[in-house]
């Protein structure tokens, strides 16, 4: 879960600070196994830049996790955000989190490859599944989900 | 179905650009470019940064800061600093097994009346007793009173963020036992006096119930 990847990220900092022209966004990537969402913001996180996600490009319920529909998510949202003059991206990759899966589905990935295919510079990548510090109990009850 | 496209389309372009600075004693640096139709809705929102963003000390890129926007100028963004904390992977990387981690949360008033939540951490080096906790968390408990009181509160943001509460606590509670780590883990404004000293009292004024959102992330 400690995601290392944030210490190897490009640093952003000198030329943030000397050119305005820089346009910084943060990609939000919300991946479950049964979808990826590919959510582009302002660095706020106020306004909405640009949304994509796995379901939209994919026919059948059972692909919309998969890395493909995730690849697509990410190539549309990222034209719109370039198109609306974003040039580089701090991603935020979260799996569902809570009483959930801590890990980032199949499509997180794939995702984060793509908005790096797209041209976009790559700062910070962090993970931020939502951790409870002990919240409610696990569905399934004692003897697990008999299915 | 083009029609709401359009619509859309026109509305991204009333956005206009404005920069982010921060506060002057974080060096009014430029950390964000952020968009908006609407100066009035800049109002509020929180920008994030790492402390390397600011400095360019790559020991300071596990610090976050959280800067809220409180006043706007033209295309200039006015902040104060509203909350820092550790990343949670630095602070994992802290806690291990074997040492006794001590958390001390307070809450202290600055000399010019701004209210901050202060969470200091440590951690010993081998299991102490319950009695050296203790004793480790009065002596936080002190040395943030004392500060608060002393300091405004960019003095005190500036000795939390860069470690020095952190050094200081730790001279003082070395004495009860060997320490490896001390720190502010993170920091909280939890609401500031009416008239802020950038003196626009109508935002900042409605602003005030605003100030004790819980850690956004």
């Amino acid at each position: 879960m400690a995601q290392k990847a944030a210490t190897l990220a490009a640093p952003p900092a000198a030329p943030a600070a000397a050119k305005a022209v820089d346009h910084w966004g943060i990609a939000h990537i919300y991946s479950s196994f049964n979808n990826t969402m590919v959510h582009i913001t302002d660095l706020t996180g106020a306004e909405t830049i640009s949304r994509s996600a796995g379901g939209q490009h994919v026919k059948a319920d059972r692909l919309q996790g998969t890395p493909y529909a995730a690849m697509q998510a990410a190539a549309a949202a990222a034209k719109v955000a370039k198109d609306k003059g974003i040039t580089s991206l701090h991603i935020r990759v979260r799996a569902p989190g809570g009483h959930g899966a801590r890990t980032p589905g199949p499509g997180a990935q794939a995702a984060i490859r793509m908005l790096a295919r797209q041209g976009f510079r790559i700062g910070r990548i962090e993970d931020v599944t939502p951790v409870p510090h002990d919240g409610t109990r696990r569905p399934g009850g004692r003897r697990g989900r008999r299915v | 179905m083009s029609k709401a496209a359009k619509k859309v389309r026109d509305k991204w372009r009333a956005k206009e650009w404005y920069s982010v600075f921060t506060p002057s004693y974080f060096g009014e640096q430029n950390v964000a470019v952020i968009p908006s139709e609407d100066p009035k809705k800049l109002i509020g929102r929180v920008v994030e940064t790492t402390l390397y963003d600011i400095s360019g000390d790559f020991s300071h890129q596990s610090t976050k800061l959280y800067f809220l926007v409180v006043l706007v100028n033209g295309d200039r963004c006015e902040t104060i600093l509203k909350s820092h904390e550790y990343s949670t992977d630095y602070l994992r990387s802290l806690v291990r097994r074997g040492s006794t981690r001590i958390d001390g949360i307070f809450t202290a008033s600055t000399s010019d009346k701004y209210l901050t939540r202060v969470y200091v951490i440590s951690f010993s080096h081998g299991r102490i007793q319950g009695s050296q906790e203790h004793a480790v968390r009065q002596v936080m408990g002190k040395v943030v009173a004392e500060k608060a009181a002393k300091l405004t509160y960019s003095q005190l943001c500036h000795e939390m963020v860069l470690g020095k509460m952190g050094s200081d606590v730790y001279n003082e509670a070395k004495k009860v036992c060997p320490l490896r780590h001390v720190g502010v883990r993170k920091s909280k404004l939890l609401s500031m006096p009416l008239e802020t000293p950038s003196s626009e009292p109508g935002p900042s004024q409605a602003r005030e119930p605003m100030a004790p959102i819980p850690e956004a992330s």
